[in-house]
């Protein structure tokens, strides 16, 4: 029996979330994830962006990078650089908007990301 | 490489199925107190090493030790391959059976796979990378009983090895009312909380200070506290399971002292894209408390919440991973599973050690605090 319906719940808590939720808890879901995401705390709404990433929802990207805590502008470019070609100037605007500890995820990023497209070069 | 008791048994991960189980098969012996025992006021803790080496054979091997009629509790660190994963499927007691290897049907539905016997079983034990380790009763109405006792491990490395297994033994003429466990901080800078000036730092004192709440509820003293630096590097740990060469080294870091080495980072970066959503992890459950193994500690980020008084988790989520070092599990999963102690079974959601860990959430029942001072990191207060 499946007994784990309720996405919500895991706005809280401080261990791992899930890899994957089915697609009828992430509807279920959405409208509350949305609400702790505008207006949670810092661990809520990075949980609930998490979440809402996962279950593939568009995202206000483009308003978060604005927003006033620095690690929701951080993890909003994250998820806007997964998608983001490695010689875009997203990058770079990224690191240049972010406070220095945010600004140095986005290098360790750009490194890593870098890393695995020299790697699909190189690949005959 | 074959995982046989699949990752979410290190509670360093998630567990994704659900399943409402009954604590099955309790009925194996007579280990049970008819009630569980008073704790006592006592002057003669103290705690016992001892190491033996073990060889695996086809991924199994089993052992025996003595244990001494003034042995209140026990814990077995298993140290092994960094690449293979332990487990302790059986453990038999001169009264009974502790931890069992065969599931009920039921258990084995349980989508545990292998590890659903020794989960389910009535000391839990659950499996972990590179070694494990198990505390001894981890329900406090198991009776640890003189004699000889047996135990069986297995791993996923199936080629012969030998594994370092350490018990430590927990003496004394009763269950202990109230102990002190020294508490190691080991900063890398995060959070701007420097090794020389964290006693006074206003969120350090905070934390230090719900500590003191918590764990003073269930006459648990963390004392003394000791600041130490560690390098920034350890700032970003990109493992969160802490087996990779960068937790290893974290966990060694701390070169000094018994107790609790608490490691204060900035953030857990991994994989994943959204950063920030794990606020701390322990090495183990239970942690070891000798410094530079690789179960020597708990890991707690101040990038997980903010730093202001109405809404920093820092305190608390610290608190949750000592509970889980010190031998806790979560009083229940996002799954349904129930931890094995009588009274968190009516589940007040203001636990500590909810999987769901928030503002409020700082409860620890009688039973929890036997446990967590069954614990060989525990000294005479």
């Amino acid at each position: 029996m499946i007994l784990f319906l309720g996405l919500v719940l895991l706005i809280n808590g401080h261990h791992p979330l899930p890899k994957q939720f089915s697609v009828s808890n992430c509807v279920q879901a959405e409208s509350s994830l949305r609400s702790f995401l505008k207006t949670g705390s810092r661990p809520q709404r990075l949980r609930a962006l998490a979440i809402l990433n996962r279950c593939n929802f568009r995202l206000p990207l483009t308003t978060l990078h604005h927003d006033d805590d620095a690690e929701i502008r951080l993890n909003a470019w994250r998820i806007t650089l997964s998608k983001t070609p490695i010689q875009s100037p997203l990058w770079r605007r990224a690191y240049e908007t972010l406070p220095i500890r945010q600004a140095r995820s986005i290098l360790r990023l750009q490194r890593r990301t870098q890393r695995q497209h020299d790697a699909l070069q190189r690949t005959p | 490489m074959p995982s046989l008791w699949q990752d979410m048994l290190t509670m360093k991960r998630y567990l994704a199925l659900s399943i409402t189980m009954s604590l099955a098969c309790q009925g194996e012996g007579d280990i049970y107190h008819d009630q569980v025992p008073s704790p006592q006021a006592v002057n003669d803790l103290s705690v016992r090493e001892h190491t033996e080496q073990v060889i695996l054979e086809n991924g199994r091997a089993q052992w025996e030790f003595q244990i001494n009629s003034k042995t209140q509790s026990f814990s077995l660190y298993v140290d092994g391959l960094n690449d293979a994963e332990y487990l302790i499927t059986e453990l038999e007691s001169p009264d009974g059976v502790f931890v069992r290897s065969e599931a009920t049907s039921q258990e084995a539905a349980s989508g545990l796979g292998l590890a659903a016997a020794p989960f389910f079983s009535a000391n839990r034990s659950v499996g972990d990378h590179g070694g494990t380790s198990i505390l001894v009763p981890n329900n406090p109405r198991l009776k640890i009983t003189q004699g000889m006792w047996q135990a069986t491990l297995q791993s996923t490395q199936s080629t012969e090895h030998t594994v370092k297994i350490t018990r430590l033994e927990q003496r004394a003429s009763g269950r202990p009312a109230s102990i002190r466990i020294p508490l190691n901080i080991h900063l890398s800078g995060a959070g701007g909380i420097r090794h020389n000036r964290a006693g006074s730092h206003p969120r350090m004192r905070r934390a230090l200070s719900q500590l003191e709440t918590i764990f003073s509820r269930v006459n648990i003293d963390l004392e003394p506290i000791r600041f130490f630096e560690i390098s920034p590097d350890f700032q970003i740990i990109e493992d969160v399971t802490l087996q990779n060469e960068q937790g290893l080294n974290l966990l060694r870091s701390a070169e000094d002292g018994q107790g609790i080495n608490l490691f204060i980072i900035e953030r857990f970066e991994g994989d994943d894209v959204v950063l920030g959503t794990i606020g701390g992890v322990s090495a183990a459950i239970p942690g070891d408390p000798r410094s530079g193994g690789r179960f020597s500690g708990v890991v707690v980020a101040t990038s997980f919440s903010e730093d202001e008084p109405e809404t920093d988790l820092l305190g608390l989520t610290i608190a949750h991973e000592i509970g889980h070092f010190l031998g806790l599990f979560h009083t229940e999963e996002a799954t349904g599973f129930k931890d094995n102690i009588e009274d968190t079974n009516s589940d007040t959601p203001s636990n500590l050690m909810h999987h769901l860990s928030r503002l409020g959430f700082d409860q620890l029942t009688d039973q929890q605090g036997m446990v967590l001072r069954s614990h060989p990191a525990g000294q005479m207060p």
